[in-house]
């Protein structure tokens, strides 16, 4: 009689959970992983959807209000990616820089702290997570602009996030975005300025027009605002023709972009 | 009717789903458990569908009313346990959250001092930008480290006094290599200025209690500087200033690593000119350093470092003085995995001084060469975070008198260490450490030494933290002296230290009391023997206070202490000579639009001395022998001093350009520092402090 189990030996038992061990110690870098409950995944894009309706009409409450379904979608997460504290901290973003925009820093400096918290629980889980790094670099620079006597810290803090994010994905068109907008706001005197600014901002376009983001779960946002501040930078140049161009390329990508719209109606008149 | 009853019963069942799917308001507000601070907090229903509490961590939810019981709530905020609450229909609801604990390797345990820009600390910190701006330290880590809590140095030598401990007491590592010759200036009585130029340097620490068994044969606190290392982007700076030349650059290697480059050059002639002090003295400096960083493979890194540091210095018609430190190492760090991490070190040093007085004539020449060598492993679980390693060192040290005859002595020995350290997390709130180091010295009989350590910290809020900490140190003395009795062991410390700290953004205090017992001091006896029979103490308080706000940073730091010892050619307790029984260093910095303005002001209190109190004249011939009155029973005059800093950025071709200023001891106070006799001891001769008022200017140049 052959006796049959299907239950490991001891010895194997203890090879196994040695070798899930291993590998578990060695999972780590990346973003997460991407098997997302489908229900959440929906809410995701729903959220994502909200923002996006946030930023084209500049509404504070909407953003807001994306940023919960942001935070449901992480509460109900089991699978730990990521992605979902990075899109908490990227309505934070939005916010911080609607109330900045409105002269509020009081108002911003509590989104700016909740944004960079969710952005160090990211990259906790995913230390080369670039998409997170340049986002928390980025961060870091609209603290400054609030709190200008934390410059000679975080400026050099908010470089070595961006020069990480850099080195980690070249190729990630918001990282060179998010770093163009920075630089448009840096003096001059610390390598910043409208031509520092270019030189991301088009890698940034160029960047965009080979990205085709079909997974629900990775950041698809930029284009339109990549056009929309080389525009901006243009302008600073007084090159205004340039700068009409970027924008009605940014009205093509996003019709419904307010900022883009609104732009270019200054420039017009 | 049969016929109808299985729809009447499901009408009823779907009436019921309908007063069910019925949605209600929730209301409630949201607070710290300790500090009952309102919180911003996510709160959620059963559905997935939520809403954020506002800045009163008031919030209103509408979720639909469940069947029978309470409404299911999720509660959450960053930092915060998850938390599950329930209401019932028209309460309002209060939910307490609870902080979430940090992992063991995120909290400082002992009542250390940092210098560091991360954020999140659990210690006293200055900033980088904040050890530039301190007045008069001369943007110095070690003039810096003196306005930390615990550090009773007079602000003239850069010799740490660390909780009434001896300069020599004190273990200095830069990036994990043991450095036994820190100062760039060094001589019998006072150091000057260290030889790690502040541009190089990342981060330090100053440990003044809870010491890490890591860093060994330290009596009482170690300092810990980390120089610059992996960078992604090339930075650099250049200064020139009336002292010298400063600059470093840190480049990025591509996937290969990166490089640290340091070069400073410095001389007196320019500083001695514009403020008028032709004492006849000169000075002169070059520092080298450069680091490799070289990535090998996706988990290794490989570090190679070199320093050089030439001093010379000269009091015209009377003595020069050159020294030489050097330092070749090379390190291997190994990610074994994401938890486990191993370091490897093999460096070597070497100090050279040589002192020469012509007149008399007199040569002193010291030499002391170092090769070390260890292992250190890191490997963080969460909860615990355990440290772990073993050091070897071999020391071999010359010294050389030439007068009218020339000795040399020279004493070499092998030190060997391993020490063992966990730091966990107790509860939430309540961190610890425990561990400890073992030491041996060839020269020694006393075999090896073992010195436990623990420290705890507890967490009273977010931003309260009461620690305390017990631990025995020790260090073994003079090598010469050893060599002379081998049953010389370690002179031992044992430390208690209970301290209070509070730290947010904007405000920063501590509040310390220690009790530090000395036995095994040296102890010189009438028949030119040695012992290990001296003893000693050190008690004392500090308070530490730095606030700071959009205009302005203060900073505030008191140290008291009681120290004795019976120790050298003292053989009763009697005031330590490094006891300053009050000490005090106020900061004020006002941020300008494009600079600031610093002005600093410093009191110590004097340390004791033993006076003279006659001489008598020996065999009524010319020499003298002198009449020494109580050990330790007279004090210099206290010492202060007021200095001023500044700095203005400027855009110059769309470039940074920072110009600075800086006035040492505004008012020109005559401090001693100590006092000297002529060799008849006929004549008492203080010895003036070297920071009497100059002005420095300068210009930097930074590289982004």
């Amino acid at each position: 009689m052959i006796s049959y189990s299907n239950k490991p030996s001891g010895r194997a038992s203890a090879v196994l959970i040695l070798a899930v061990a291993f590998l578990s110690a060695l999972s780590f870098g990346q973003a997460g992983p991407t098997r997302v409950d489908p229900g959440v995944l929906k809410n995701l894009v729903e959220a994502k959807s909200q923002l996006q309706t946030a930023i084209d009409t500049w509404d504070a409450g909407l953003m807001a209000e994306a940023r919960d379904r942001f935070l449901g979608c992480l509460l109900q997460d089991k699978s730990g990616t990521a992605y979902l504290p990075y899109y908490v901290a990227l309505a934070d973003y939005c916010l911080a820089t609607f109330h900045m925009a409105a002269g509020n820093a009081a108002e911003s400096d509590p989104r700016i702290a909740e944004g960079e918290a969710y952005l160090e629980k990211a990259t906790k889980t995913a230390p080369d997570f670039a998409e997170a790094l340049a986002l928390f670099g980025y961060f870091l620079g609209i603290e400054i602009a609030n709190h200008p006597d934390r410059a000679m810290t975080l400026g050099m803090q908010s470089f070595e996030y961006f020069d990480r994010a850099e080195s980690v994905a070249g190729s990630n068109p918001r990282v060179h975005l998010l770093r163009g907008i920075y630089q448009l706001y840096v003096p001059e005197a610390f390598g910043g300025g409208p031509d520092s600014s270019l030189g991301y901002l088009n890698t940034a376009i160029a960047l965009f027009e080979k990205e085709n983001v079909t997974d629900p779960l990775l950041p698809s946002w930029g284009k339109d605002e990549a056009l929309t501040n080389a525009a901006l930078a243009y302008k600073q140049k007084g090159d205004t023709a340039k700068a009409v161009e970027l924008l009605k390329r940014a009205l093509a990508v996003n019709p419904k972009s307010g900022r883009a719209r609104g732009e270019l109606a200054a420039i017009e008149k | 009717m049969r016929k109808f009853a299985p729809r009447i019963a499901l009408a009823l069942i779907l009436a019921g789903l309908a007063a069910a799917q019925e949605t209600i308001w929730v209301e409630g507000r949201i607070f710290d458990r300790e500090t009952k601070d309102p919180l911003p907090a996510y709160v959620m229903a059963p559905n997935g569908r939520g809403v954020s509490a506002d800045v009163q961590g008031r919030f209103r939810l509408r979720v639909e009313r469940p069947l029978s019981g309470p409404i299911k709530l999720t509660v959450f905020l960053l930092g915060y346990r998850r938390t599950d609450a329930e209401a019932k229909p028209g309460e309002v609801l209060s939910v307490a959250l609870e902080l979430e604990p940090l992992a063991a390797r995120e909290i400082t345990v002992s009542a250390d001092s940092v210098v560091s820009d991360d954020r999140g600390r659990t210690t006293v910190a200055l900033t980088k930008m904040e050890v530039y701006r301190v007045p008069g330290a001369a943007a110095d880590p070690l003039y810096a480290s003196q306005v930390l809590p615990g550090v009773n140095a007079m602000p003239d030598s850069s010799s740490l006094l660390i909780r009434g401990g001896g300069p020599d007491e004190v273990g200095y590592f830069f990036d994990g290599i043991e450095i036994t010759h820190p100062f760039l200036s060094e001589s019998l009585h006072e150091s000057y200025f260290s030889i790690f130029d502040n541009q190089i340097v990342e981060n330090f620490s100053v440990a003044t209690s809870g010491m890490p068994p890591r860093a060994g044969n330290a009596l009482s606190g170690t300092m810990d500087i980390t120089a610059k290392d992996l960078t992604a982007k090339a930075e650099g700076g250049v200064g020139l200033s009336i002292l010298g030349l400063n600059s470093y650059a840190s480049l990025p290697l591509g996937d290969t690593g990166s490089f640290v480059v340091g070069y400073d050059r410095g001389f007196s002639d320019w500083l001695t000119r514009l403020n008028s002090r032709g004492s006849g003295r000169r000075f002169q400096t070059t520092q080298a350093f450069g680091k490799g960083i070289f990535r090998v493979g996706k988990s290794s890194q490989v570090r190679v470092y070199g320093l050089s540091n030439d001093y010379r210095f000269s009091q015209s018609g009377d003595f020069d003085v050159s020294s030489r430190n050097t330092l070749a190492a090379l390190s291997w760090t190994s990610t074994l995995s994401k938890r486990f991490v191993l370091k490897t070190l093999a460096a070597a040093t070497r100090y050279t001084m040589d002192f020469d007085r012509p007149a008399e004539p007199l040569r002193l020449g010291n030499r002391d060469d170092v090769l070390q060598a260890r292992a250190d492993g890191l490997w963080d679980l969460d909860r615990h975070f355990l440290e772990f390693g073993a050091d070897i060192q071999g020391r071999s040290i010359t010294t050389t008198v030439a007068s009218i005859s020339q000795a040399s002595f020279d004493v070499r020995s092998t030190r060997l260490g391993f020490y063992l350290q966990d730091q966990f997390r107790l509860t939430g709130k309540v961190y610890v450490t425990l561990g400890g180091r073992g030491l041996h010295l060839g020269l020694s009989k006393r075999g090896w030494t073992f010195d436990p350590r623990a420290s705890a910290a507890f967490f009273l809020t977010k931003r309260d933290i009461f620690r305390a900490s017990a631990g025995l140190y020790r260090q073994f003395g003079d090598y010469f002296d050893v060599r002379r009795n081998p049953r010389l062991g370690p002179r031992s410390a044992a430390l208690f230290a209970l301290s209070y700290d509070r730290i947010t953004e904007a405000l920063e205090i501590r509040a310390t009391i220690y009790d530090k017992e000395y036995r095994h001091l040296i102890l010189a006896d009438a028949a030119g023997g040695t012992s290990d029979a001296g003893r000693g103490f050190a008690r004392g308080a500090e308070i530490f206070l730095k606030k700071k706000n959009a205009r302005y940073d203060f900073l505030i730091v008191y140290n008291f202490l009681a120290s004795k010892r019976a120790e050298g050619d003292v053989p009763i307790l009697a005031p330590s000579p490094y006891e300053i029984p009050h000490s005090m260093t106020a900061i004020f910095s006002w941020k300008l639009k494009n600079g600031t303005i610093g002005l600093r002001y410093s009191y110590a209190a004097g340390r004791p001395y033993t006076p003279l109190e006659g001489r008598i004249q020996e065999d009524g011939g010319g020499s003298y022998s002198p009449v020494w009155g109580a050990a330790m029973s007279a004090r210099y005059a206290a010492y202060r001093r007021l200095d001023l800093n500044g700095s203005w950025t400027v855009n110059v071709l769309k470039k940074m350009v920072i110009l600075y200023f800086g006035i040492t001891n505004l008012l020109d106070a005559g401090n001693v520092f100590r006092t000297d006799y002529l060799d008849d001891y006929s004549t008492r001769a203080d010895q003036p402090s070297i920071f009497g008022r100059s002005l420095f200017l300068g210009i930097y140049l930074p590289f982004f």
